[in-house]
């Protein structure tokens, strides 16, 4: 790390706070970082959706009075936003114009033609529809051949004759897609000059600068994706800016990305589509940095609320980041921190399918109605309603006691949907909790062992505010090591917009080059080439060098196929034969543990060079808990019947997180409580308290820590 | 209670080692008909070879798999089987699909004991026959549609069998792009019977064995459920094939669907006689269309295994074109077995109206070209797939470029094809005007214009619904018809027949254009906007507008005047 920074920082200014700001669709949670002290602090305020920047300032004066600091101590603002996801989700983005290649101005509603999964005997589901009606996707006469030579020039009057279309049709954002313009993108630069020329100040994203990599119709979706959240994405952050440096002065604000790191401003705006679902990829850099804390390197990250099961995979200690992800059904060809998202949650809505079975999810009660336990209207059985019939849930202290439930009206609900399926009550209950725990446990075998990951040598770290109760049956079901319930869980995944380094991912496409082909000092050139603009651009953002770190990666397939695997290469700069040698080999050990099979002496192609420049940011602590212990009984706050599927209701002991010992274990059965969620320990299970009040769930007769 | 929650574990637990099995193969292969196209599936039966789960992949596997594993279990016995073997074959008078459509199949063992199977089949670009690619139409005899595999062990507990493979060699033109892929198989098949023995460590075989079943009685629940709700009664349709490649006469598809309670007969035996060309179905391939198009309507959401298939009976006669016999030629199955489909929603329409499609693509247009590369001097064989051309629906029109019924494929890529084989992908767009209309319009067609870049490029291909356009329903038009066009607008400007096999030189340009589909209801209600709307995406042309849909336009000439329509529409 870089201290000196650090120094020079305090002494010019006196600022050192950090502030995390995460805007969700219900809450927009500020907390804020003390480096000095390792004190957190954090505050919860509604989000104001018709000015989003109100609940910012609003949250971030809350969090300040509730720390007893100023406004000039505050450093740094790390936002995380959802404006890009909810755009995307309520299709609010920017009127987008599409120049591709003339012959191909339908790559974007033809796609790759393929009907969504949920559709194969269902005639009515349909993929999304494009971003861009075909009124204005318009051609450009132009083209590159497949080695990246020009095969037709640009006729620079189509350029213009559809950017006065654009013009006349009043789009918002362009998008420039050309075939081959990963390897050549010539004519999409000059046709953006044009564009600028007639269309002045409108955003234009060509695909070679946003995703330049093969496949068209994928990098056409990136780009058009970009395109449309660019308008709405630089409004936000223009009406931000000005409004937070009034109240705090010249501290930096910093854009979290879906790559998991930050970005700055100024990036932000050319690359919104960076910004979608950042908010979870907080939550999985949340996890990576505990598991750091307490040496677990092999992490299954869950952010379960009332809508939404979040799903992340930490292997060797790091977030995974693919490029072969998709918002919202779309595909979009940048490094995402691979995430898998599905509607599981404590609202989710237990029903029963034509065949009798019970199902749950993905539709939620939301917060309106919400359960039928918030007494607020809701008459269908949810997740929250079996937790509650069940015992697992305290009706009293439910979000910090500030809102009450009914466990009279989960009963009635449940026992509706009991008596459907001619059972008891609890057991409907139990059935309900089952379902959705096995479509919860669907969606991380989706994330891992569709990958060839075995799931078994993992923790799985478990926050949100339904997290801690469904913690251990899914570590135990997937045969997990353990389950961590992290402190804060309520509110952890804004532990990671602080702890997220400021990241820029670069790229460069190679046009088959194999491994024995390969000039090592060539591709040595073209690494130091991206590090050059790695280093300029985070320099710019205000990094010294020295904070700057740079990671190389090759992506690697075996020739005559298709798919390739990313490798971070050794750190021995210069890249050479012994590096390229030892790629080789880690190559080789990667693809047999994910396919099976790997035969010796294949071809084997390099693809692209990557290269992820991270800008190193001030550590963040967690604060250690104060009181030592070992003897659960001196804090045991009473207790009460808890349903448990082999045992039926039994007396659990109940305890509050906050008055826990560091070091103490809990024998399940037992449920901690805290103010914003409870965790639930099993009979068979203990749990660990960590020195940060995190806890760690184990089985009986499980190992001890991996 | 507590058994269907387990069930439902088990049924996620199932489908996610298929699809993990149907990723590990799309990973490892090399042609782009398995890495882009992803012409696969995957499936897990239990011990007597009943399919208890599927990958997400096309649904055409469905029957086809459970015959071949009649035909495995009988042959080899499960005694003769052990960890590590590989059962590969392609006969598709054994369960297969046709020549090209390559099982593979490996049992699953748990404590030494073999308690199912996996499987997968995967469409390859080589497998020998007359034409590179295996996809010329018109092919008279099995014998020259590629090599015809018996079921063999290829792998024996783990070992590759030498001579099998010299064998397959010898009779294929590429041979190491084949077994690049025949090893993505059998990688496949290693996850999926690694994965199995997880799953019954975990649960023990008890547990498992008793949730498979249970699985299965569940879909056959919810099928007879289904079929208990339609109204009882007889339901006949006909769709033809074009022709057989060989002579231009159309084929006769003929169905006859009898519900009774819970269980439906389809009987096919009004079918033509089987074609001297090769558009025959396979019996398996059949199946696969009756079982789709019968969860489709009754139920598409029970879990597809061979629990559905219980309450269904198929009559066939032996020589028919559902039902072929040898030496009857079947590559262009598909051309046959999208007819049934077709035909089984024609007569579905009058019973289940909210739950049929128009008429589609009702094929899978399929073009190999081979030859050899300039650049490299390297043999190149290129299969290109494509689908679309969706039949409009009760509530909405047929979703314009996606796929439909057997097939879940994807296209490839321009930037694929032309980094890997010598030509250029000239256009690939929408055909304005060619969804037919309908108060909700059938999808429109798509065309793809490639240019030779080498010379003696061999063009095998077979398609279908050239002279028999897409149907509609209930007053929908019928969508427009396919068409080969070489070199369009050039002096040398040629008709191709859709089902073939011709040699093109260099610089020529073939245009695929591929069918629309039906529309469904009477196009005088189609919704104004949703006129105004395709006016103004190029979708229809102004006089289309006019004379299929009785609009007046205004005086742009580009959008619908709304109070004039009205009246005229009145006024007749």
């Amino acid at each position: 790390m870089d201290n000196a920074r650090i120094m020079e920082c305090n002494n010019l200014t006196n600022r050192s706070l950090r502030a995390a700001v995460d805007v969700g669709g219900t809450f927009t949670d500020v907390t804020l970082s003390n480096p000095e002290t390792g004190e957190l602090v954090s505050v919860k305020t509604l989000t104001t959706p018709n000015d989003r920047a109100e609940g910012v300032l609003t949250g971030i004066a809350e969090v300040l009075q509730a720390a007893g600091e100023t406004e000039d101590r505050i450093r740094e603002v790390v936002h995380g936003s959802t404006t890009g996801t909810n755009a995307l989700i309520e299709r609010k983005g920017a009127r987008v114009g599409l120049l591709t290649t003339a012959g191909f101005r339908d790559v974007l509603e033809i796609g790759r033609i393929q009907r969504p999964m949920s559709g194969l005997y269902d005639v009515n589901v349909d993929r999304p529809l494009p971003l861009v009606p075909r009124y204005l996707c318009l051609e450009a006469m132009e083209r590159m051949t497949a080695d990246g030579t020009v095969l037709k020039p640009l006729e620079e009057k189509t350029v213009r004759a559809a950017a006065e279309k654009f013009s006349a049709e009043g789009v918002e954002a362009v998008a420039v897609a050309f075939l081959f313009s990963y390897l050549n993108p010539l004519h999409e630069r000059r046709a953006s000059e044009i564009l600028a020329e007639i269309l002045g100040d409108i955003p234009v994203t060509l695909s070679s600068g946003v995703a330049p990599e093969y496949r068209e119709y994928e990098r056409t979706s990136t780009a058009v994706m970009n395109a449309y959240l660019t308008p709405i994405m630089n409004a936000y952050l223009d009406d931000l800016a000005p409004r937070l440096e009034k109240l705090l002065g010249d501290a930096r604000l910093s854009i979290i990305q879906a790559n998991g790191g930050s970005t700055s401003v100024d990036v932000a705006r050319d690359k919104a589509i960076t910004t979608v679902n950042s908010g979870p990829a907080g939550g999985v850099v949340a996890a990576a940095f505990y598991g750091r804390r307490h040496n677990r390197d092999k992490i299954v990250s869950v952010d379960m609320g009332g809508t939404s099961f979040d799903i992340g995979l930490i292997e060797n200690g790091e977030s995974q980041v693919t490029t072969e992800g998709d918002f919202q059904g779309l595909p979009v060809k940048i490094p995402i921190i691979d995430l898998h998202i599905i509607g599981a949650g404590g609202g989710s809505i237990a029903w029963r399918d034509t065949g009798g079975a019970p199902n749950v999810g993905p539709f939620s009660a939301s917060s309106d109605p919400g359960p039928a336990c918030y007494g607020r209207g809701g008459d269908q059985p949810t997740v929250t309603d079996a937790n509650l019939v069940l015992g697992r849930l305290n009706p009293d202290y439910f979000n910090a006691g500030n809102m009450s439930l009914t466990a009279e009206a989960s009963r009635a609900v449940i026992g509706e949907f009991a008596e459907s399926l001619g059972v008891g009550v609890e057991e409907a209950a139990m059935g309900i909790i089952k379902v959705v725990n096995a479509n919860m446990i669907k969606g991380i075998a989706t994330i891992t062992i569709q990958r060839g990951i075995d799931v078994r040598d993992f923790s799985l770290f478990s926050f949100g505010g339904a997290g801690g109760i469904h913690a251990a049956d899914l570590a135990k079901e997937l045969n997990m090591t353990e389950a961590i319930v992290p402190p804060l869980a309520g509110t952890f995944s804004a532990v990671g917009l602080l702890v997220t380094e400021s990241r820029q991912d670069y790229v460069r496409a190679l046009g088959n080059v194999t491994t024995e082909s390969a000039d090592p000092t060539a591709l040595d050139l073209i690494y130091r080439e991206l590090e050059v603009e790695g280093v300029k651009d985070l320099v710019a953002q205000g990094f010294d060098r020295e904070a700057i770190e740079l990671i190389r990666y090759a992506d690697l397939k075996v020739k005559g196929q298709t798919y390739e695997l990313s490798l971070p290469l050794p750190m021995s700069s210069p890249f050479d034969q012994k590096g390229l040698a030892s790629l080789v080999e880690a190559f080789g050990n990667l693809y047999r543990s994910r396919y099976a099979f790997f035969f010796e002496g294949e071809p084997i192609e390099i693809v692209n060079l990557r290269l992820a420049a991270l800008g190193h940011n001030v550590p963040v602590h967690l604060p250690e808990g104060e009181k030592m212990g070992t003897d659960p009984n001196t804090v045991q706050k009473g207790s009460r019947d808890v349903y448990f599927e082999a045992v039926g209701f039994t007396d659990t002991a109940l305890y509050d997180r906050g008055n826990l010992g560091v070091g103490m274990t809990i024998a399940g059965p037992a449920i901690i409580e805290e103010d914003t969620s409870s965790t639930l320990i099993p009979p068979d299970a203990t749990a660990e308290v960590t020195s940060d009040l995190g806890l760690i769930i184990r089985f009986d007769g499980s190992e001890g820590s991996p | 209670m507590t058994d269907l929650i387990t069930m439902q574990v088990m049924r996620y637990a199932l489908e996610q080692i298929a699809d993990e099995m149907g990723y590990t193969l799309v990973r490892t292969g090399r042609s782009t008909i398995i890495t882009e196209i992803k012409d696969i599936s995957c499936v897990i039966t239990d011990v007597k070879g009943q399919t208890v789960a599927q990958a997400h992949h096309t649904p055409s596997l469905l029957a086809g798999f459970e015959i071949t594993m009649k035909e495995l279990v009988a042959k080899y016995k499960i005694q003769n089987l052990e960890p590590g073997d590989v059962i590969i074959t392609n006969d598709p008078y054994k369960g297969g699909q046709h020549i090209m459509d390559l099982y593979a199949i490996a049992p699953a063992f748990y404590e030494g004991e073999l308690v199912g199977f996996v499987g997968n089949i995967t469409h390859h670009s080589d497998l020998g026959g007359v034409a590179a690619g295996g996809v010329a139409g018109g092919i008279r005899e099995i014998y020259l549609e590629g090599l015809r595999l018996p079921m063999v062990k290829l792998v024996k507990a783990g070992v590759e069998d030498q001579e099998i493979i010299e064998i397959i060699s010898n009779q294929i033109r590429m041979p190491e792009k084949t077994f690049g892929d025949i090893r993505a198989q059998i990688s496949s098949l290693m996850v999926g019977t690694d994965r199995m023995n997880q799953l019954f460590t975990k649960y023990g075989k008890e547990l498992v064995q008793r949730s498979c079943e249970e699985l299965l009685n569940y879909s056959e629940r919810r099928m007879r459920a289904g079929l208990e709700k339609l109204a009882d009664g007889v339901y006949e349709a006909i769709d033809y094939i074009d022709d057989d490649g060989v002579s231009d006469d159309p084929i006769k598809v003929s169905v006859n669907i009898t519900i009774e309670g819970d269980g439906v007969t389809v009987d096919l035996t009004g079918s033509d006689p089987q074609a001297e060309g090769n558009t025959n179905s396979t019996l398996a391939n059949t199946h696969a269309a009756i079982y789709y198009v019968l969860i489709a309507v009754v139920d598409p959401h029970m879990p597809p295994n061979s629990g559905c298939y219980r309450p269904i009976e198929v009559v066939t006669n032996p020589g028919s074109i559902v039902d072929p016999v040898l030496p009857g030629a079947v590559a262009a199955r598909t051309n046959c077995s999208q007819k049934i489909v077709e035909a089984m929603y024609r007569a579905f329409a009058p019973l289940t109206p909210d739950r049929v499609t128009a008429g589609s693509h009702g094929q899978i247009t399929t073009c190999g070209f081979g030859g050899v590369n300039p650049v490299d001097g390297e043999r190149f064989i290129y299969t290109e797939i494509q689908v679309g051309g969706n039949g409009a629906r009760p509530t909405k029109d047929g979703a314009d470029g996606q796929d439909g019924h057997l097939p879940r494929f994807m296209n490839t890529p321009v930037e694929a094809v032309e980094t890997r084989f010598p030509v250029r992908v000239e256009r690939y767009e929408f055909i304005p005007d060619s969804g037919g209309a309908g108060t909700y319009r059938g999808s429109l067609a798509m065309v793809r214009d490639i240019r030779m870049l080498a010379d003696n490029v061999s063009f095998a291909r077979y398609a279908d619904r050239h002279t028999h356009a897409p149907f509609g329903l209930f007053g929908g038009k019928e969508g427009s018809k396919g068409l080969f066009l070489l070199n369009p607008g050039a002096e040398n400007e040629k008709r191709l027949k859709s089902k073939g096999l011709d040699t093109l030189s260099q610089g020529d340009l073939i245009s695929l254009r591929m069918p629309g589909a039906g529309g469904y209801g009477d196009p005088l209600v189609r919704d104004l906007d949703l006129i105004d709307r395709d006016l103004k995406d190029g979708k229809i042309s102004p006089e289309c507008t006019e004379s299929d849909y009785q609009v007046v336009l205004d005086r742009s000439g580009q959008s619908v005047d709304h109070a004039r329509t009205h009246k005229k529409r009145i006024d007749g």
